[in-house]
Order: C-alpha cells, then sequence, then structure tokens
C-alpha cells in the first residue's frame, strides 16, 4: 500500500545544496514514491548518459497507485499503455515483474531508432516485457503550469508536417 | 466510433476535396470504379449479404466501397465464403457468425456512408484455387480504387475488433508538476501527458508485422487504422490522428520503413524502382506469413502497380532490368524450420530467388559495397560493375496471376565460375532437426585465398555436410577501388540433371579476387 498525500506542501531534501518542493492543490494527489523520486527525476536533465530512476517496481505497482489517484503514476502509466500496440500487450505488461523506469532522452537519441522520433529532448518511460521493451516519450516543458489538461505545442509541432507532402 | 466521427469526416473530405495525388488523378484510377467481383452489401444493417456485381444492373456497378486489412488470426475458426456455402452467403450472412472485427467495419463504413465493404474472406471463393488467385491478382485494383481502406490494426484476430478498450484513458491524465530548490533557484517541470506514437502503434501494431498488410497498405489509396488506442489517418498527402488530426510532423515517421515506399507511386523507370523494391523486400521478408506458397501471392499486387508504371518484367519476386542485384541477396533469419531442412519445404520460386526462403534477408547494393570497402576514396574513384551477362530468363506461372505464383523458373546466364575453398569454423549439425545456430553456416574459406587479411565468408543458405571441401561459386558483381577489390559471387551446387545446371546454396563476399576476362566465362543454367 502506498500511501497518498493531498498536503499543500512537501519538501523533500535530495543532495546537500537541493531541495525538492511539490506544491498540491486538492486535485493533486501523488504517491509517496512518486514525491520521493521527484527531486531524481527532475536532476535526470543534468546527470550522466543512462541515469535512471525506477518508479515503479512493476507496472502492476504502477497501475495500482494510478489507480488510487497518483498523478504521475497516472501519467506515466498511459505512457506505456500507449507504447503497447496490442490488448496481448497490454496484458503481457500488467503480468510482468519487470521494474518501471524514467530516463531522459536528449532529442538526437531517436536516430538510434529506438523511441517514436522527436527533435526536443524527453524523458522517457520504459518496461521490458520479453521479447519486447516498451517505451514512450513523456514531453516536458519548463515554467509554470499549463492548467494541467490540454499539452502545449512541442517543437516538433512547429516543424514542417506530414501534410502536402511528396514522398 | 461517434467520438472520431467527426475526426474521420474532415480527414475525408480533406482528402477528396483538395488531394491531388489520392484523388482520381493520383493513385485512384476513378472515384467511381467499378466494384470488386463480389462485395458485402451494407443495405440492410441485420442481413448483411455477398452481392455479385456481374449479376446488378449496370448502374448499380459504379459505386463506392471500402476494404478492410486485417489478421485473420491463428487456429480460429474463420467464416469464408466457399463453393458450398455461395448461394448461402448471397441470401445473406448468418449474423451470429461474423466476426467482430467484421461487424465493426460494417459499423464504420455505415458511419462513412458506404454501402459495400470488401472482405478477402468473404469476397473470394476460399477452397476455389483457381478464384483464389484470380481475384488475389486483383488486390493491385481492390485496395486502390476503395473509397477508404478499414485497418484493424491491434486486433490480432478477427474476433477481436477494430474498436479496442481504451485503457489508457481509463483514468483522468493531466500534466504533473515537480518542482526542484537548489541553491536558492527554483527550477519547474511540467510532464505532458504522452500520446499514442505512430511508432508505437502503427508500425509494431500485429497487423503491419503480417506479410500481406504491406501491399494492402501501400496499395491504399486512403486508410484509416484503428489502433489499440488512438485512430491514425494515412493518405498520399497526409498522416494524423484523433491525437495530432492536422498531421503528424514528419520526424516523428522517420521510424516508418514503409514510408519510402510510397515513392514507388511517383517513379516511372526502372532504375528509380530498383533500390526501393530490394529495401521493400528486405523489410517484407521479416514479416509473418501463414502459407509459404503466399510468398509471391502477398505481393503481387505492388508488382502489378510498379510493372504497369515502368514496363519492367517481374520475374519471381525480382526485376529483369536489376535482376543482377536482385541475386546478390543473403539470409539473416535465425531459425530454420524442420521442412526446409528436410527439403519438405514446398517449391514457391527458383533457388536464385529471395522467394524461395521463408526466412528475412538482405541484399548487397552497390551502396552496400561502398560502405564496405570503406570511405577513404570519393564514389568517383571506385568501379561498380557486373561480372555476369543475363541471357534468357524464363517463368512458368503456377496460375493466372502474372507477378503470383511459380512453377519453375531459371535464368541463363554467362558468367566466370570458380572454386572456393572452406573450412568449417564450427561443426555443421547436418541432420539435425530444428534451431540451428545460423553462425554454424558461415563457413571462412581457406588462408591461402584469403586477402589483405581480409574476413571471407560463405553464407550457405541451408546446412551442408561438413566434409565438402569446396564449393562452385559464381561471380556476379565486384567493386573496386584503388587498393582493393570486393566481389558478390552465388555459391553453388550442380543440380546433376543437367550440365552446366546449378541451384544457388548461398553467398560469398570475398576480398582481393584477381580479375577475369571474357574467355574465362561460360554458359549456364540456374533453377
Amino acid at each position: 500500500m502506498i500511501p497518498l498525500h493531498s498536503t499543500s506542501l512537501t519538501s523533500l531534501t535530495l543532495e546537500p545544496t537541493t531541495t525538492v518542493s511539490m506544491e498540491q492543490g486538492p486535485e493533486h494527489r501523488r504517491c509517496e514514491r512518486c514525491r520521493a523520486n521527484s527531486g531524481a527525476i527532475i536532476n535526470l536533465r543534468r546527470s550522466q548518459r543512462h541515469g535512471t530512476v525506477i518508479v515503479q517496481e512493476t507496472f502492476a505497482a504502477l497501475e495500482s497507485s494510478a489507480h488510487k489517484g497518483c498523478d504521475l503514476c497516472r501519467l506515466l502509466r498511459q505512457g506505456l499503455i500507449y507504447s503497447t500496440a496490442s490488448p496481448a500487450e497490454y496484458e503481457a505488461l500488467q503480468s510482468g515483474n519487470q521494474s518501471v523506469v524514467l530516463w531522459y532522452s536528449p532529442a538526437n537519441t531517436f536516430q538510434k531508432g529506438m523511441f517514436p522520433p522527436s527533435t526536443r529532448d524527453n524523458f522517457v518511460v520504459s518496461c521490458s516485457v520479453y521479447p519486447k521493451w516498451h517505451m514512450n516519450l513523456i514531453p516536458f516543458h519548463f515554467g509554470p503550469e499549463h492548467g494541467g489538461e490540454e499539452p502545449p505545442s512541442s517543437s516538433d509541432d512547429v516543424g514542417r508536417r506530414s501534410g502536402k507532402r511528396r514522398m | 466510433m461517434q467520438a472520431i466521427q467527426s475526426f474521420v469526416a474532415g480527414w475525408i473530405s480533406t482528402c477528396r476535396d483538395s488531394h491531388a495525388d489520392c484523388g482520381p488523378r493520383g493513385i485512384r484510377s476513378d472515384a467511381g470504379s467499378t466494384l470488386p467481383t463480389r462485395v458485402i452489401d451494407l443495405e440492410s444493417s441485420d442481413k448483411p449479404r455477398l452481392f455479385i456485381t456481374k449479376e446488378a444492373p449496370t448502374d448499380l456497378r459504379s459505386q463506392p466501397y471500402t476494404a478492410l486489412s486485417h489478421c485473420w488470426g491463428a487456429g480460429a475458426q474463420h467464416l469464408t465464403t466457399t463453393q458450398a456455402n455461395l448461394e448461402q452467403m448471397v441470401r445473406g450472412i448468418p449474423m451470429e457468425e461474423i466476426p467482430q472485427t467484421y461487424l465493426d467495419a460494417f459499423e464504420v463504413n455505415r458511419s462513412l456512408g458506404v454501402r459495400y465493404i470488401w472482405i478477402d474472406a468473404l469476397c473470394i471463393i476460399q477452397d476455389d484455387r483457381y478464384d483464389w488467385q484470380f481475384e488475389s491478382a486483383k488486390m493491385c485494383d481492390i485496395y486502390r480504387d476503395a473509397y477508404c481502406t478499414i485497418a484493424a490494426n491491434a486486433a490480432q484476430s478477427n474476433g477481436q475488433g477494430c474498436f479496442m478498450e481504451k485503457h489508457g484513458l481509463s483514468l483522468p491524465t493531466n500534466s504533473c508538476r515537480l518542482v526542484a530548490e537548489e541553491n536558492g533557484h527554483r527550477s519547474t517541470v511540467v510532464l505532458l501527458p504522452p500520446r499514442p506514437s505512430w511508432k508505437n502503434q502503427i508500425l509494431s501494431s500485429p497487423l503491419n508485422n503480417r506479410a500481406w498488410v504491406l501491399q494492402e497498405r501501400l496499395l491504399s489509396s486512403r486508410i484509416l487504422h484503428f489502433a489499440k488506442d488512438a485512430v491514425f489517418w494515412e493518405c498520399s498527402e497526409l498522416k494524423s490522428s484523433q491525437f495530432e488530426p492536422n498531421g503528424i510532423p514528419d520526424v516523428k515517421l522517420l521510424a516508418d520503413p514503409v514510408s519510402y515506399t510510397y515513392a514507388f507511386r511517383n517513379l516511372t523507370s526502372a532504375e528509380c524502382v530498383r533500390s526501393a523494391w530490394l529495401q521493400l523486400v528486405q523489410h517484407y521478408t521479416k514479416l509473418g506469413i501463414t502459407k509459404v506458397e503466399d510468398r509471391l501471392p502477398a505481393l503481387s499486387g505492388l508488382a502489378k502497380m510498379i510493372q504497369a508504371k515502368t514496363g519492367d518484367t517481374y520475374v519471381a519476386g525480382l526485376w529483369k532490368s536489376s535482376l543482377v542485384e536482385g541475386l546478390t541477396w543473403a539470409l539473416s533469419g535465425k531459425d530454420f524450420k524442420s521442412e526446409e531442412l528436410h527439403n519438405e519445404r514446398p517449391y514457391t520460386a527458383p533457388s536464385w530467388s529471395w522467394a524461395s526462403t521463408d526466412r528475412d534477408l538482405g541484399f548487397l547494393t552497390e551502396t552496400d559495397m561502398n560502405k564496405l570497402i570503406g570511405s577513404a576514396e570519393s564514389a568517383a574513384d571506385r568501379d561498380w560493375r557486373f561480372d555476369v551477362e543475363i541471357l534468357n530468363v524464363n517463368i512458368q506461372l503456377a496460375g493466372p496471376d502474372p507477378t503470383g505464383q511459380v512453377l519453375e523458373g531459371s535464368i541463363t546466364l554467362s558468367g566466370h565460375i570458380q572454386n572456393l575453398p572452406v573450412v568449417t569454423t564450427r561443426s555443421l549439425p547436418v541432420g539435425s532437426t530444428d534451431q540451428i545456430d545460423p553462425g554454424s553456416l558461415k563457413r571462412s574459406l581457406q588462408p591461402g585465398v584469403e586477402a589483405q587479411g581480409s574476413a571471407n565468408f560463405i553464407h550457405l543458405d541451408y546446412p551442408k555436410d561438413p566434409s565438402i571441401a569446396s564449393f562452385p561459386a559464381l561471380r556476379l558483381c565486384h567493386l573496386s577501388s584503388n587498393d582493393r577489390t570486393r566481389t558478390c559471387l552465388l555459391v553453388l551446387e550442380a543440380t546433376g540433371k543437367a550440365p552446366d545446371q546449378y541451384k544457388r546454396i548461398g553467398r560469398a563476399v570475398l576480398y582481393g579476387l584477381a580479375p577475369v576476362t571474357e574467355l574465362d566465362k561460360r554458359i549456364i543454367k540456374l533453377v
């Protein structure tokens, strides 16, 4: 059981000089594990290559936390569900026992063909279910919250669209 | 369907009204083209029926129809039209036997305002060999001329339907804001809700991993993809989804191995098609196919479209104008099936054609040879030459489809045959039944044949007796630069049925072979 919190401000000391705080309104709830992970997630941007954060021990744990209302688990759960291409893959994800991992992906990583391509930096949520490694990009931006409903245009959207393309 | 109806209507109207490539002047031959031989008539919502076009009044034969692209699914009982139930299907298809994917497709059809739909399982008489060959040969026209193709991407079988439960939307998901304070400086990161991507939902879908579906996708003028978590649109000029209804940015489509093959639609010369076809075949051979005999038929519609544009001659999966490059394939698949090892596999193509195998493979083109030889010199300093001359190609077709199944085929050519001595680097488990390590099929040449210390390998298509000390090999082509030459050879085995008649058993790529002259050449037949 992962307790959920709906306090208005939570602080967590990560490093001697880094403090993470999450301002949360009554509609925002986040599980204790995600609260503890938040600072590490932010620091992924600054970490050397291959830095990762284990979000949950399994996808089932992620789903459980999402169902209890954790906003970050919900978002990451959605990302992993969108990475599955069939109901069978989703079922395999549910019964898998591999960790749900988050890492940081600079824009050019897509050239390796691992991810859905993007011209911008992203976080990546992933979970391995043999023989497939499920992963999806989690876009982000800095600065003030965006109302929480509709994601703003990403830099990918600014580029040339596929409309009127001649292939 | 209601939730995405406005998106679909928008895509259809945009495509119909403003996409030149998708309309009558583009890939579709005629907006009001003739119905296929048989279609499903959905006029009656509770009793769809098989409609025989030629039995209808002439004015009813030119109607819009959709086509379904779907996975039949393994092991299940499939509702099909057969010689025995044909009359019953014309009177009415029993609703209780119609699988969910078809029912969902009917619903999509009705929402599009289209009365007819073509479904292979119902519109081809599946136990009539001639009808199957005749109708499957018309795939090019059927998918090209369909008003829209309905693709059931996420369904692994017909029972699963087009509309999947949207688990990703089952919980409200918002942006997540994280705030960090460091040295008194506060930074905020807002994680945004993800989206279903083309790569995850279309390219990785069960549907697009089926061999038959490749040409269905490429031949269709418009496709509505019913993926697991979203509906996607695809036509010649636009790819979009309900999440990105105005178009998916090009960068997100780069991973699509099929995108480049759209080039076929605009290509008119055999030369332009050459490399694109080899790439297409490489992709195609990675896809799943239930019956190995379908290896050529499942690509037949696409071959016909190219043939019509280029006028080139199709020979068992390759093009006559670029036949030598087409012979350079080597297998890259990992598993052998026991029927391959025991020669029990049904005949699908002559040994020199990629269609003679069940596994994925790669060709060795001039571009690949350039990469192998290194980048020290400019491409202009290199000499790419064919070492064989094709004298005659003979193909005997198995049925009425000129780009379909073949009974036999041969190439008569003039070239240089030499013996390649080999040493076996690992023991070859000849006589084994299953799952042979493909590494065991790599045989290195004896040191005396190696040049410049480079690795020379023979890639055999099937395990051979390890006691064989040498193989005959035919020089196909070579790329030479200032200081080195790389040669591609076909590894052969005499059939014993006629003098100078051989079959292909592998491919070799060697460094440093001495040049040959015209006098060294002889005429052989490859079967």
